[in-house]
């Protein structure tokens, strides 16, 4: 009885889980090639996507079978975020070419638009502090590669 | 006496000013812009100021230029993101006093201020607001906005046939959230009481919350303008 009832239990997480991933608002700001990448990749999931971008051309980048939405517009102002509904997304992830951009967007959605998850894509390691001062969760995209240069050095040797 | 530091990142014109009325001052200047030959002249023209050239975002100039602790410091880069993220650094890491800087975007103003940047400058919004003010009110000699123009201060002269004139204060309906704070009369200035008589060519200096503006323009015998005359 009571293995049955666990049994059930578990399947009622795993569907919520499911439903969560599904029903998710996802916003990706800059249409670099890692903000094409994850946005496509996350449209093929079935996972409600919208991009953003400045330049219009920058949509080529993403893959053909994209299916969210592409919105033009500079994400430095405050009124492209509200029109692309960014305020009421549940997960923003931040990868424009410009670290201070990503992080002014990932302060303005978390702490004014209240954003669950919010992430910053960054690439001077120096800029570690601000964020931790703030609560930011960021990756840093140097310090990666750096681990995975070393790596494969260390493989040669 | 300890120095008094500023330091002024980005901007051209605006930094070479206050560089120059800082000095006057006596006070400790550094300069960081991004553009060299700037640099070069800045550091002609101010010997006595540091001039350090480089991206003023960056943590490692700091540290070198030893901005911690400073009294005060200016962002005024193009760039909105850039000012918030070097005000930001400058208060909660290198521990400034105090922080200022620009904005190209006068809704920032607001969210600058959410993001614990409370000393945010938007040049497009004040001199548009006092345009539109200098152009919709007759007589106006000088307008103030305060707080991004909820409240406002002007400088108007009264005319020699206006309903006030040759009356107390107490008898004026002055309206709810304003108040006549002085009275500037040949050269002498007033700070006046309910029995105070107003005259004409009296200067007055009245500050009112921006709601209360028209019905005090009104008791004031200025009309406010619909559209600007030719």
């Amino acid at each position: 009885m009571s293995f049955r009832l666990k049994k059930d239990v578990s399947k009622c997480k795993m569907v919520n889980i499911m439903a969560r991933i599904s029903n998710k608002q996802v916003v990706v700001i800059g249409c670099s090639r890692l903000g094409a990448t994850i946005a496509s990749r996350m449209s093929s999931e079935g996972i409600a996507v919208t991009i953003i971008d400045k330049d219009e051309d920058a949509f080529r980048k993403l893959s053909d079978d994209f299916s969210g939405y592409t919105f033009v517009g500079d994400a430095e102002n405050i009124q492209t975020l509200i029109d692309a509904r960014v305020n009421q997304a549940d997960l923003v992830i931040a990868v424009t070419d410009k670290d201070n951009v990503n992080l002014m967007i990932s302060e303005i959605c978390s702490r004014i638009f209240k954003v669950d998850k919010v992430l910053c894509r960054i690439y001077d390691s120096s800029k570690e502090p601000l964020c931790q001062q703030y609560n930011i969760d960021f990756i840093d995209t140097s310090k990666l590669s750096v681990v995975e240069f070393e790596k494969a050095i260390g493989g040669c040797i | 006496m300890s120095v008094y530091r500023v330091v002024v990142v980005g901007g051209r014109k605006k930094a070479d000013f206050l560089a120059n009325a800082l000095l006057k001052r006596k006070m400790h200047v550094i300069l960081i812009n991004d553009t060299e030959d700037f640099c070069v002249e800045m550091s002609h023209k101010y010997p006595e100021a540091i001039v350090a050239c480089g991206d003023g975002t960056k943590p490692f100039l700091y540290e070198d230029l030893h901005i911690e602790n400073s009294e005060i410091f200016i962002a005024m880069m193009p760039s909105d993101a850039d000012n918030l993220i070097a005000c930001q650094m400058a208060k909660q890491i290198f521990k400034v006093k105090k922080v200022f800087c620009t904005v190209s975007n006068p809704k920032n103003v607001e969210i600058f201020k959410q993001l614990g940047v409370s000393n945010v400058i938007s040049s497009t919004y004040i001199v548009a607001n006092m345009i539109e003010q200098l152009a919709t009110l007759r007589n106006i000699e000088n307008y103030i906005p305060i707080e991004q123009g909820k409240v406002g201060l002007i400088e108007t002269v009264v005319e020699e046939n206006a309903a006030i004139c040759f009356k107390p204060i107490s008898e004026i309906a002055i309206p709810k959230q304003s108040i006549i704070a002085c009275i500037i009369r040949t050269g002498e200035s007033i700070i006046p009481k309910g029995d105070t008589l107003i005259y004409p060519n009296d200067k007055l200096i009245c500050l009112f919350n921006d709601g209360s503006k028209e019905d005090l323009m009104n008791v004031l015998g200025k009309k406010v303008q619909t559209h600007v005359d030719h």
